[in-house]
């Protein structure tokens, strides 16, 4: 059996102001959707920064594709995951196609100059985000959906096997988190990206990723299909308040009891 | 033509007339015979002794200022970047005040002797300079890594920790020395003490950082996207940054200790110039070496022509830089164009 694409193996990372990560093991194998959800302060920002190896664990180990993360070349871990954070800066007023064709770094290195493939590669992931008309425009003049699919197209620029998500839609609409769940899944069936997310939002985890990972202060609580892992009762106690679940038209709603 | 090579062409005819118009004015031997002595002396003809002394002096001035201009441009550039500050500009980690308490140092205790052909001032500065960027880096860095926030706040305080360092110096000695250190301060390249060897020495130095900077083009662009994407784009964040930071340290520290800290020319000209050429930083890199080599040129050719025309003390050249410039900076400012 080929080695998981990514795990994590009995992790253990503390910040100054406490433990975040307590003996994590995960694993996410080619091709897969994982949710990663919980409490704040459970520890998902933490873990998935451990597992694109930004934090060096305490304890246990982190392996892409087999191999020890910290044994690769920055450029090598770029070259097969791409990282979407909760919010990107841009300093300069980078047009949308220079910002895409940073990404291909990871390839080109300092000096290379980029050839007609990168330009291919950086086009292809603007047209994918629908972004392509924004191709010459400054991105200090975007909006804030237009931003994040800007972003979301240097991420797929990299030509990632894996890209890990940190809430990339928490300040997006709802229609534009939905093109961005969608497009991921489409990537997802097409070309076996896999694809690892920190979520907030349980409906959507629930509607787009097939796995759900809930944490809770540092534990993974439970790991399975989103049908096994949002039960009332777990959640009810993961978060500390009355949780409901309600499946309408097949899909699964979760809830929280109103407090009065 | 575009306007990045418009730009590009402009700066580069610009820094070629003001480099043959400082070799070929000013007192000494009339235009039209140094400007047959310059050619001559490229050539690799010998030149009568008091004509190529007047040469000599003006192209070693004219060298230091271009040195001085390289330097301070790519520095500040790389800065802004790196700290992803607009404020930032190659004294802000204190390399100013650092090297000026060790050329004052030098200056007060009439220390002579020094390295091979730099003076105790020379060094004493170059020194004083890389002390202060050292201490700086001692206080941001825990746990392997380099903190940009603390940099800036440790070199804020490092300064200003030197600048009293000097004020305490100034209090203390005869008011021939307060002259001599306040000069120094003021930063000048009418000096006697530049010399051929020195400019050569220094020009080697610049040439050598700058190239690396160059290089680091690309990796600068991505820190504009704050360092962990960098990291994320398969950058080496903190090799990178002691990379980076050595070089325009070092670069700065080598053309202060020459010629005293000159101001405004790390700021201005990135600021100037990423208007017209844009944010990526190769093309930005480069522009900025020509303009700030041709900055310095024209201030110093300016403050050298008023002198002479007018028969007053030189001004020294960094406080022209400093007049054309905070003005400039503030019109750059009010337009938002920066």
């Amino acid at each position: 059996m080929a080695a998981p694409l990514v795990e994590a193996l009995d992790v253990y990372f503390s910040w100054p102001t406490g433990p975040a990560v307590k003996g994590v093991s995960f694993a996410a194998a080619a091709g897969e959707m994982v949710a990663i959800v919980g409490p704040n302060g459970a520890g998902k920002s933490t873990l998935l920064r451990l597992l694109s190896g930004y934090l060096k664990p305490d304890r246990g180990d982190v392996r892409l594709a087999g191999r020890d993360i910290s044994r690769y070349g920055r450029r090598d871990v770029a070259r097969r995951a791409a990282f979407l954070p909760q919010y990107s800066e841009v300093n300069l007023p980078y047009t949308v196609a220079e910002l895409a064709m940073l990404a291909r770094y990871a390839r080109l290195g300092p000096i290379k100059r980029p050839t007609g493939h990168d330009r291919d590669v950086v086009a292809e992931a603007l047209e994918l985000t629908g972004v392509a008309d924004l191709a010459a425009r400054p991105v200090s003049q975007l909006s804030g959906g237009e931003f994040q699919r800007a972003v979301l197209a240097r991420a797929l620029a990299q030509e990632p096997a894996l890209i890990f998500l940190d809430e990339p839609t928490a300040h997006l609409d709802v229609s534009y988190q939905v093109q961005i769940f969608s497009l991921l899944k489409g990537l997802n069936g097409r070309e076996g990206l896999t694809v690892v997310a920190v979520f907030h939002d349980l409906n959507m985890a629930a509607a787009y990723f097939p796995r759900v990972v809930l944490l809770a202060e540092g534990k993974v609580e439970a790991d399975g299909v989103a049908e096994s892992v949002f039960v009332e009762d777990t959640l009810s106690r993961v978060y500390g308040c009355v949780i409901k679940t309600r499946t309408v038209e097949g899909r699964k709603f979760i809830f929280p009891e109103l407090q009065h | 033509m575009n306007r990045k090579v418009a730009t590009f062409v402009a700066l580069g005819c610009g820094l070629f007339a003001v480099c043959a118009a400082s070799a070929v004015m000013g007192p000494g031997l009339g235009p039209a015979a140094s400007a047959r002595a310059v050619v001559k002396l490229f050539a690799g003809g010998v030149l009568p002794a008091d004509g190529y002394a007047v040469i000599v002096v003006r192209l070693t001035r004219l060298g230091a200022a271009l040195c001085v201009g390289v330097a301070l441009a790519m520095a500040g550039t790389s800065l802004q970047a790196t700290l992803r500050n607009p404020l930032a500009d190659p004294y802000i980690l204190g390399i100013a005040a650092g090297g000026g308490f060790g050329a004052a140092l030098a200056t007060v205790l009439g220390l002579g002797g020094g390295v091979a052909a730099f003076s105790a001032v020379n060094v004493l500065a170059f020194a004083g300079a890389l002390t202060a960027v050292m201490a700086g880096f001692v206080v941001a860095r825990a746990a392997g890594i380099l903190s940009v926030h603390a940099l800036l706040l440790a070199g804020v305080m490092v300064g200003a920790f030197f600048t009293s360092l000097i004020l305490l110096v100034m209090a203390v000695v005869p008011a021939r020395d307060q002259h001599a250190v306040f000069l120094w301060l003021m930063g000048d390249l009418a000096s006697p003490d530049i010399t051929p060897v020195k400019v050569g020495f220094t020009a080697a130095v610049v040439v050598l950082c700058g190239g690396v900077l160059l290089l680091l083009a690309r990796p600068l662009d991505l820190m504009a996207l704050g360092e962990e994407s960098a990291f994320h784009l398969g950058l080496s964040v903190e090799k990178f940054k002691i990379l980076v930071l050595g070089c325009a340290a070092l670069a700065t520290a080598s053309v202060v200790a020459l010629a005293g800290p000159i101001g405004f020319v790390g700021i201005v000209v990135p600021h100037a110039l990423r208007r017209v050429i844009g944010p990526r930083h190769l093309p930005l890199l480069a522009a900025a070496a020509i303009g700030g080599a041709a900055l310095v040129a024209v201030g110093d050719a300016l403050v050298r022509v008023t002198a002479d025309y007018f028969d007053i003390p030189i001004v020294p050249v960094g406080v022209f830089t400093a007049l054309v410039g905070a003005p400039y900076f503030l019109a750059i400012l009010r337009k938002k164009g920066y």
